[in-house]
């Protein structure tokens, strides 16, 4: 459904350019839920602002392609892409539930997508909205209130339901759970695996926090530096993690009850502003070797469906 | 001077905010931050605070040092009441207790260089430093070498190393408590180990108590020997960590440990209902509940005690009965 080739965006900065999505290539199969794990400045929120088309205008696309059912998006001129954005590929921001409008009820925030795409008179839209907001599990008592009247999980809801009020083909969630409790956080991660059982709606999910996005992403790829360091299915990952990033992300993470002594990765994450040739992960890597210092990120296959770029598997 | 067991102890505290509303409304109302909390922390230990925003971890860790005057209640640090003493004996007791905050982003002053931001509580205290000192303190905290940081400005530092300098700030007085609120909320998962890990290594080389203020229950389980769960201002259950995770108790304890996040593919299931109230309006009884999916009559009116189940774990939940 989604195929990105040779992806290159960068920003310009004073100190020259950051490679922000580093020619990365992806595929995302039509109904699934793909997770795009990362830590801060690896590139994932540019992936998804890409998708888009809503950079700033301090980025650039320098080179690639990004196919949506055979359409190169990054071809479309303003007045097509303006017909895809939120109609066929919606997003959810990072911290978009606190950017509701305070003095517009709820109702008629959800409805506002149809009011303004589709032209569509603001009662029927309300109609919608209620549909929509009442599936996601906010009934009637809500439809009326203000922002402020509402908890954070159901800030969260009804910011998903404004954008899938268009029923889009494709949900781009960056950091849904961030800074939600763990209960909420859990109702969030259901209401989205919810969405693909019955909607068959294609969702990435984007966020740093491997636990939340293997509970419930069928693919998961790992980005660090601007790159993709390994994709695979969820359990390919999980169980069987290849590269040395993914390897350190899994031995960070402590679980309750368990004994094991949880290490982190040395070292801080690198920046993207001229990063050296090589490996991006070469000075915090434990098993790097002179040979990372040149790595051209080959794509190795490890087994079906499961690929890494790491010089421990071929060059 | 007695030698005391605990570092901290609090005794019922309770702290009220007042709500500023209109004048026209006759009762004055309240928030009920925290309603009523006592905790012993033991010298040399680490003892964690869980619960959601908007439990009150935050204002309690503030009273217990001294930062938040509590509305009733008392608070002792090594056998002295804080909030009883003179001036003069408070800023001793100052010395001895310090805080570091959940921004690593706001709590160092962006113009100022980390030598600086590091001695600056050396400077307050009229107490002689060199670059040696400072140097010793930065490389304490993992940051070496630490010429390299010493001429840096907060924005030059990631996040993980800004918590770091804030913790080499902290210890520049060699305190013997320490109030951790959410310190690895913000950083990176790859960060965040060995974050805690150092906190870990400093608890055991100083015998440096400390509270760690967490919403996430994996954190807790992972540093400290004592836990206790939060809900709206007050202690749900109490205890030996060990113990509270592998056999938590309370509907809500059990709820937190249901919901959190662990690795691979699964549906879980979670027995809570509804959202955290707002603290003006605490429910009558016990305050969860209208969450509990077992709540019985009786909790809707009496609110329970906590009542230790074991000598190393109480719990305050009708369910139970000593």
């Amino acid at each position: 459904m989604i195929n990105i080739n040779d992806l290159y965006v960068r920003y310009k900065t004073e100190k020259g350019y950051a490679n922000a999505v580093d020619h990365i290539g992806l595929s995302i199969e039509k109904g699934i839920i793909f997770g795009l794990v990362g830590e801060s400045g690896s590139g994932k929120t540019t992936l998804g602002l890409t998708l888009l088309r809503i950079l700033p205008p301090s980025a650039e696309v320098a080179s690639g392609s990004i196919y949506v059912n055979g359409t190169d998006i990054l071809k479309l001129d303003e007045d097509d892409m303006r017909k895809w954005r939120g109609k066929r590929i919606a997003m959810v921001f990072q911290g978009a539930m606190n950017s509701l409008n305070p003095v517009i009820n709820i109702e008629r925030q959800v409805a506002e997508p149809l009011v303004i795409h589709e032209e569509m008179d603001e009662e029927r839209a309300i109609i919608i909205a209620r549909e929509k907001l009442a599936m996601l599990g906010l009934g009637e008592n809500v439809w009326k209130r203000y922002p402020h009247e509402l908890s954070g999980g159901m800030k969260q809801r009804v910011v998903i339901a404004m954008a899938i009020i268009t029923n889009p083909d494709i949900l781009i969630a960056d950091e849904p759970t961030t800074a939600l409790d763990v209960v909420t956080q859990d109702r969030i991660m259901k209401l989205i695996k919810s969405l693909q059982r019955e909607y068959n709606l294609t969702t990435i999910l984007i966020s740093h926090d491997l636990p939340i996005v293997s509970e419930v992403a069928d693919r998961i790829a790992i980005m660090y530096g601007g790159k993709i360091c390994e994709v695979g299915e969820n359990e390919q990952i999980i169980k069987n993690a290849k590269h040395p990033y993914t390897i350190g992300l899994l031995s960070s993470i402590a679980e309750p009850g368990s004994s094991k002594e949880i290490k982190g990765i040395p070292g801080e994450p690198i920046s993207l502003i001229n990063p050296p040739p090589g490996c991006r992960f070469y000075n915090r890597c434990q098993f790097a070797s002179a040979k990372c210092k040149t790595y051209a990120y080959k794509l190795k296959s490890i087994e079906e469906k499961h690929d890494v770029y790491c010089t421990l598997y071929g060059e | 001077m007695v030698n005391n067991m605990y570092i901290v102890e609090a005794y019922g505290v309770k702290k009220y905010f007042r709500v500023k509303g209109s004048f026209l409304e006759k009762e004055r109302r309240y928030i009920k931050a925290i309603d009523g909390v006592s905790i012993k922390i033991e010298k040399g230990e680490i003892y964690s605070l869980v619960g959601e925003t908007g439990s009150g971890k935050t204002t309690f860790g503030r009273i217990l040092i001294g930062l938040i005057e509590p509305t009733e209640g008392t608070v002792k640090i090594d056998g002295v009441d804080i909030f009883s003493v003179g001036r003069k004996k408070m800023k001793e007791i100052r010395k001895r207790v310090q805080i570091i905050f959940q921004d690593p982003y706001g709590s160092l002053n962006p113009r100022m260089k980390v030598r600086d931001t590091v001695a600056e509580p050396l400077k307050l205290n009229k107490i002689d430093y060199n670059d040696e000192k400072i140097a010793i303190l930065l490389e304490e905290v993992g940051l070496k070498p630490a010429s390299d940081f010493m001429e840096r400005y907060p924005h030059q530092l990631s996040g993980g190393q800004r918590q770091r300098v804030a913790i080499a700030r902290a210890l520049s007085l060699s305190p013997e408590f320490i109030v951790a609120d959410e310190p690895v909320s913000m950083l990176d998962v790859s960060i965040r180990a060995n974050f805690l890990n150092m906190m870990k290594e400093l608890n055991k080389k100083y015998n440096l108590s400390m509270l760690m203020i967490t919403h996430d229950i994996s954190v807790a389980s992972y540093v400290g020997q004592k836990l206790s769960v939060v809900y709206l201002g007050k202690v749900l259950e109490q205890g030996e960590k060990n113990e509270i995770i592998k056999n938590p108790l309370h509907p809500y304890t059990k709820a937190l440990m249901e919901a959190i996040a662990t690795l691979g593919k699964k549906e879980k299931e979670v027995h809570i209902k509804g959202d955290i109230p707002n603290p003006i309006n605490i429910p009558k009884g016990c305050r969860f509940h209208p969450r509990c999916p077992f709540a019985m009559d009786i909790c809707r009116e009496i609110e329970p005690d906590l009542i230790e189940i074991s000598g190393t774990h109480s719990v305050a939940c009708h369910l139970y009965k000593n």
